[in-house]
């Protein structure tokens, strides 16, 4: 019978030990009780072995004090039914024997006992001999609870240990090491067993890290795998020491082994999340710069052709406005799929950045072939997806830089295959190969970008005035304000030549100020010289009218100048209102609230339909040249114009025609009754002081 | 053999204080019956309960510092265990002689 009668030892302090005495001599009995309780300790008496087991089950003690001979049960019998009812294994036994023969001392452990103590006994040290027992009994738990915290340790930790002796081969394993390998200790008992256990691709290279560490008795770190019946895997790190014999052979090793398939997988993780992309499963920009240095040596030692293609989806921030993050999401990994199927040895893909990939293609047999293939990769991305319901067929552009061709450093080919892209992008669903010029041109661009915050600061930026003339009256009734850069080398250069880079990086808004400032200024001069209520056209960028800034600046130009904010009108154009037209409506709203007058500048060129023109607080149309310029004199190929002139007449906004340059198309646009008239036909943009003649000149005529 | 190991039974006798003496008292109370039952299975060849007795005493009377009793007990003890004839007249005699010896050896120690 076994069951659970652990007691923890008693503190001396708070509680003496229970000792149970079994003797059939009642004098001993007697005496041995005396003396133990006088030695504070709590004490029973059994007069045999039966009743002492009984009492034992009734009330479980610390120490046992067992006669040996006994009638009924001996004390062999009893410790042994002791032993056997009790999983206290610290439970001490003494036995009390006569019986001092080697024989007797054997039978008295082999049952069980603890020690042994020979009759007549020596009263003084018994006491002693009982704390010892105690102290033992302390000390097997403390050594059982200790054994327990390590082996939960290691349970928690999954760590085990194991040794094998080098002589006989011969391997022993702790519990911990058999759950890991989801097995009992006795199952494993020499290599090959073990072996049996780790991952067939791991096994050379188990077997040659163990034979390394014995050969030159070193310590040793192994990680590998270990499968198991159902095919599943885990992940172990071993760690172990060989240990040598005085002649310096190695005789064992000893190690430990630890189930490590959480950390293995958390580290797979984490390294998944460094260099792949989570939405398409394709390495990332991290994962590419490695490689295109390696693809890129891997090339030079070859001596092969070596692409990289960047591939860009084309209006991607269309499809996120119109789509969100996740349809454009979707978009991306439908290309993914289609993308993954070209995986090969010699072409790999990587998640560029947002909306784009880099696919490195190794091998080539010339340009020509990574041409093909980009073209080929253009084709297959085209392939209609629905997202909510609405079908939109992607397109790419993709840009190719070569080794080694154009570049051999991995920065050198990806500025040239980004330089190729951007040419693409212009476009749109095109592939182009990169060129030199494509450099020139962007080293130029920086080159120009530095010149034009030299230009800010040197005040170089002028205006010129081209005069609006009121087609009913044929009096100045407005100019509009036209930047130009007065360079110090090259002279009057036109808005062509520097607004684009001034817009793409952002210098457009102090040039704008600068603008503003002279032609508010100017505005403000003329009117005064002349006693005249001329208006003044100035342009504001996209980027001027993101500006949050922008309210704060005209405040501040309309006090530094004076001039009245009813004679200023702001002219827009129909891509600076498009991508957000409620917040352009906001700021619009704003200015027109100050008095300024809004124009729609270069109308019908870009995005603008009736619902827009209704919406935005528009005070005047400018129709752009292009409708004016191919009229004739028969007023052949003025349909669109004359629309156009009919709808801003029925919504009530003022005309302004621009690109007059003929007779034709002055009588045009009188006789379709528009407004007033801008172009070359009453004078080209004219510096101030031209400009100032001009007016001059007007109203003497006029006069 | 001296009949008490005086030095022994005058610690015992410190240690245990007044119980020492009940416990010694109880012995030589009980004792004499026991010697009779141990001699009449002498006698009847009942080795294995003059043996356990024997045994009980040799104990007994040691753990007293009886020395030379338990001596007597010891040598009945051993000859059974050897398989030796042990004549209870005999026994008798040498045991009751040195319970004898001991009982008026305490009586003149208390």
């Amino acid at each position: 019978m076994s069951t659970s009668t652990q007691n923890p030892p008693n503190d001396p302090a708070s509680n003496m030990p229970k000792i149970l005495i079994i003797d059939d001599d009642p004098i001993t009995l007697k005496m041995v009780s005396k003396v133990l309780r006088d030695a504070g300790y709590e004490v029973s008496e059994a007069n045999n072995g039966q009743s002492g087991l009984t009492a034992f089950q009734h009330q479980p003690v610390d120490i046992v004090l067992l006669d040996v001979m006994m009638p009924v049960m001996n004390g062999y019998e009893t410790c042994k039914a002791l032993r056997n009812y009790s999983d206290d294994e610290s439970l001490q036994i003494l036995m009390l024997t006569g019986l001092d023969d080697v024989e007797s001392v054997n039978k008295a452990f082999e049952a069980g006992a603890s020690d042994f103590i020979t009759k007549p006994l020596n009263f003084p040290l018994l006491a002693q001999r009982v704390r010892y027992a105690q102290r033992s009994r302390c000390m097997l738990h403390e050594l059982k609870e200790n054994q327990e915290r390590l082996e939960n340790a290691q349970k928690i930790a999954k760590l085990g240990y194991w040794q094998c002796n080098l002589t006989d081969k011969g391997i022993s394993i702790s519990k911990q090491v058999a759950n890991i390998l989801d097995t009992t200790t006795d199952s494993i008992s020499s290599m090959s067993d073990f072996l049996s256990y780790v991952h067939k691709d791991d096994v050379e290279y188990v077997k040659k890290a163990l034979q390394s560490a014995i050969s030159n008795a070193e310590p040793f770190t192994l990680q590998h795998r270990v499968v198991f019946a159902d095919w599943s895997e885990k992940f172990i790190e071993q760690q172990g020491e060989v240990k040598t014999n005085s002649e310096n052979q190695a005789v064992l090793i000893v190690g430990t082994m630890q189930d490590i398939t959480d950390r293995h997988r958390a580290e797979e993780l984490i390294h998944f999340q460094k260099f792949y992309d989570s939405l398409t499963h394709f390495p990332n920009r991290r994962m590419f710069d490695r490689h295109i240095k390696h693809a890129l040596s891997e090339a030079q030692l070859n001596d092969s052709i070596m692409s990289l293609m960047l591939f860009s989806i084309d209006k991607s921030e269309q499809i996120v406005e119109s789509f969100g993050h996740t349809g454009f999401d979707m978009v991306i990994l439908n290309i993914a799929n289609i993308l993954k199927a070209l995986l090969s040895e010699n072409l790999s893909i990587y998640r560029f950045d947002e909306n784009s990939f880099a696919i490195i293609q190794k091998d080539l047999a010339s340009t020509d072939e990574g041409i093909e293939n980009a073209n080929r990769i253009r084709s297959y991305v085209a392939e209609p997806i629905v997202i909510s319901g609405r079908e939109i067929i992607p397109t790419a552009s993709i840009g190719l830089s070569y080794y080694p061709y154009h570049a051999s450093k991995d920065k050198d080919i990806i500025r040239m295959a980004n330089l190729a892209l951007n040419e693409s992008r212009k476009q749109s669903d095109t592939v182009t190969n990169y060129s030199s010029t494509m450099t020139s041109n962007s080293l130029e661009q920086l080159t120009m970008e530095k010149s034009i915050r030299e230009a800010i600061r040197k005040n170089e930026f002028i205006v010129h005035y081209q005069p609006q003339i009121n087609v009913n009256t044929g009096m100045i009734a407005g100019m509009e304000a036209l930047v130009r850069w007065q360079h110090p080398e090259h002279g009057i250069l036109s808005p062509l030549q520097f607004i684009p880079i001034a817009e793409k990086s952002g210098l457009i808004i102090p040039i704008g100020e600068q603008v503003f400032t002279q032609a508010c200024h100017t505005a403000k001069t003329i009117n005064e010289q002349f006693n005249l209520n001329l208006r003044v056209g100035i342009n504001l960028s996209t980027k001027q009218l993101a500006d949050p800034d922008l309210n704060l600046i005209i405040t501040e130009i309309i006090a530094k100048t004076g001039v009245t904010p009813q004679l200023v009108e702001i002219e827009i154009t129909e891509s600076a209102v498009i991508d957000d037209m409620d917040k352009a409506i906001s700021i619009l709203n704003n200015l027109r609230d100050k008095g300024f007058k809004i124009a729609m500048d270069d109308f019908g060129t870009g995005y603008s339909s009736l619902s827009m023109l209704q919406h935005l607080p528009l005070d005047t149309l400018k129709i752009d040249r292009a409708f004016i310029k191919d009229i004739n004199d028969n007023g052949e190929n003025s349909e669109l114009a004359r629309a156009i002139i009919a709808m801003a007449k029925s919504l009530n906004m003022h005309i302004i025609a621009e690109g007059a340059e003929e007779q034709s198309h002055y009588n045009f646009l009188k006789q379709q009754q528009a407004d007033e008239i801008q172009g070359y036909y009453f004078s080209k943009p004219l510096s101030e002081q031209d400009f100032i003649s001009f007016v001059q000149s007007h109203l003497e005529k006029s006069a | 053999m001296p009949s008490v190991d005086i030095e022994t039974y005058q610690g015992l006798a410190l240690m245990l204080n007044d119980e020492f003496y009940d416990i010694v008292s109880q012995f030589f109370n009980e004792t004499p019956d026991l010697i009779s039952t141990m001699c009449e299975a002498l006698e009847n060849n009942n080795l294995e309960l003059a043996k356990g007795i024997s045994h009980q005493l040799r104990s007994a009377s040691g753990n007293l510092a009886l020395s030379a009793l338990s001596s007597a007990f010891n040598i009945i003890e051993v000859s059974i265990n050897n398989g030796s004839q042990v004549d209870s007249i005999e026994a008798r005699q040498v045991v009751t002689s040195e319970f004898e010896r001991a009982r008026s050896m305490v009586k003149d120690l208390q």
